[in-house]
């Protein structure tokens, strides 16, 4: 078993297992929700929260506002995102979904971090 | 930069600059307009025919449209002399999508774009909203009661005022210097009493066309442009990245080696790299918001956005950073895959 060889291939390992849970999260949460609250703005006759975004980074920026409760942490007046409008928009299903994928980026962060520091991946 | 005015009234252009022709020409051919045809109420003009940009900047003050352009001859009205006031205030405090929320609240009262507004907007909107209610029931209420209404809409100014000045202290003591508070100089931002004194002295109708530096337009409109220019340059970096990966598996491919290996890799480290620079990006200027508004900076105050703005770059530098390492990550894994 290649992984147990070393402690660096079972990081790698652990790694790309909580890569999976993020993957998923993303796909679902970009395709389910953040379409699904574009197309409702669009239809109202709003112009899309993100004007900086070209590449679906936005879509770490909704989960957050979605996801996490306001507070230090998703402040109501977030310089790159309107917040208070996505929320009016949310279903409870996307703040499931919301909160999943922080969850799931943060755990894949924090690991992938620990590697940094721990490892040599230069 | 030319000065440009808006015409209070319409009227012929010989109103304006008087009878000589050449005068008269020069002004006409500097504004787009016949010398017999009219210049109807709210439409922008300028004096300084010699200017070679005059032309264009009235065009493209015209061709926005009337409500649009009126909002604009007002909100100048009633910022009076304090003419750099408004343009600091446009150029530190309000990105051009902020102006168009501003100008949105003030017209619809209510509704997504009001919330849009952060604390300070808000509170500016508001005044400026009693502001303009001022000048216009000066200018056109008349009859019993003109006195008793006047003064209850002054009263709200004051309320209004008050409103900004506790909250906001800080950002109003940036564009209103402490110092012209209870003098009667500066803008109608300075104190409530300039604010009604600025909204009834341009009502009236004796006065000259409210003016605006043109300094704004040039700035909102480079304001919308470096937004755009963000959007590109986010979507060139992908596509640059994508291709000097493309590159490395071709590479791979001419020297005989394993390339479905390398774009596994190529493939494994790009997922990596992008997701966690994205969302380490995000934390980052989430942990930076935070600390910030712990020192009392809120992202509403025109300090604020200096702050904001470092933030953002912040992020964005350490998500690539830490894409650098995922990615490295992610290609030695794509390798103990490939070997498994």
């Amino acid at each position: 078993m290649i992984f147990l060889e070393s402690a660096k291939n079972l990081f790698l390992l652990i790694l790309g297992c909580s890569f999976i849970p993020l993957a998923v999260a993303w796909v679902t949460f970009a395709r389910v929700s953040m379409a699904r609250i574009e197309k409702a703005m669009k239809r109202d006759g709003l112009d899309r929260p993100c004007p900086w975004d070209g590449v679906g980074g936005r879509v770490v920026w909704y989960a957050c506002a979605i996801g996490l409760p306001i507070g230090p942490w998703n402040p109501v007046n977030d310089p790159l995102v309107d917040v208070p409008l996505l929320r009016q928009y949310a279903r409870p299903v996307d703040r499931k979904l919301g909160l999943a994928f922080v969850v799931a980026a943060g755990t894949f962060l924090a690991i992938g971090i620990f590697g940094i520091f721990v490892f040599d991946f230069s | 930069m030319p000065e440009i005015r808006f015409a209070r009234s319409t009227r012929r252009p010989s109103d304006i600059v008087g009878d000589d022709p050449d005068t008269l020409k020069q002004f006409c051919v500097a504004n787009g307009v016949g010398e017999h045809a009219f210049l109807a109420e709210g439409r922008a003009y300028s004096l300084d025919a010699g200017d070679a940009k005059t032309r264009s900047i009235v065009r493209s003050i015209n061709s926005l449209p009337l409500a649009e352009r009126k909002n604009a001859a007002n909100a100048t009205a009633s910022m009076g002399d304090g003419v750099h006031t408004l343009s600091a205030f446009a150029e530190e405090h309000l990105s051009f999508f902020d102006l168009k929320a501003i100008n949105s609240a003030v017209n619809g009262g209510s509704g997504a774009a009001y919330a849009r507004l952060s604390g300070f907007q808000k509170a500016v909107a508001d005044y400026q909203k009693k502001l303009m209610e001022l000048q216009d029931s000066y200018r056109r209420h008349s009859g019993p009661g003109r006195g008793a209404y006047l003064a209850k809409i002054r009263q709200q100014i004051g309320q209004a005022y008050q409103n900004l000045e506790s909250q906001y202290r800080a950002e109003l003591n940036r564009f209103a210097p402490e110092a012209f508070r209870a003098k009667n100089k500066g803008g109608a931002l300075s104190s409530a009493g300039r604010g009604i004194r600025l909204a009834e002295r341009s009502a009236s109708p004796a006065t000259p066309d409210p003016r605006l530096n043109v300094a704004d337009t040039i700035q909102a409109d480079r304001m919308a442009k470096l937004a755009k220019g963000f959007n590109y340059l986010g979507n060139a970096a992908v596509a640059v990245d994508g291709a000097f990966r493309v590159g490395k598996v071709k590479a791979t491919y001419d020297a005989g080696g394993n390339w479905l290996k390398e774009s596994s890799r190529q493939m494994t480290g790009f997922g990596f790299g992008g997701a966690a620079g994205i969302a380490a990006g995000k934390a980052t200027v989430m942990g930076g918001t935070t600390l910030a508004a712990s020192i009392g900076l809120t992202a509403a105050g025109p300090v604020g956005l200096a702050v904001v703005g470092v933030i953002i770059v912040s992020g964005a530098l350490v998500g690539i950073g830490i894409g650098y390492y995922f990615d490295q990550m992610g290609k030695n894994l794509a390798d103990l895959l490939w070997d498994w």
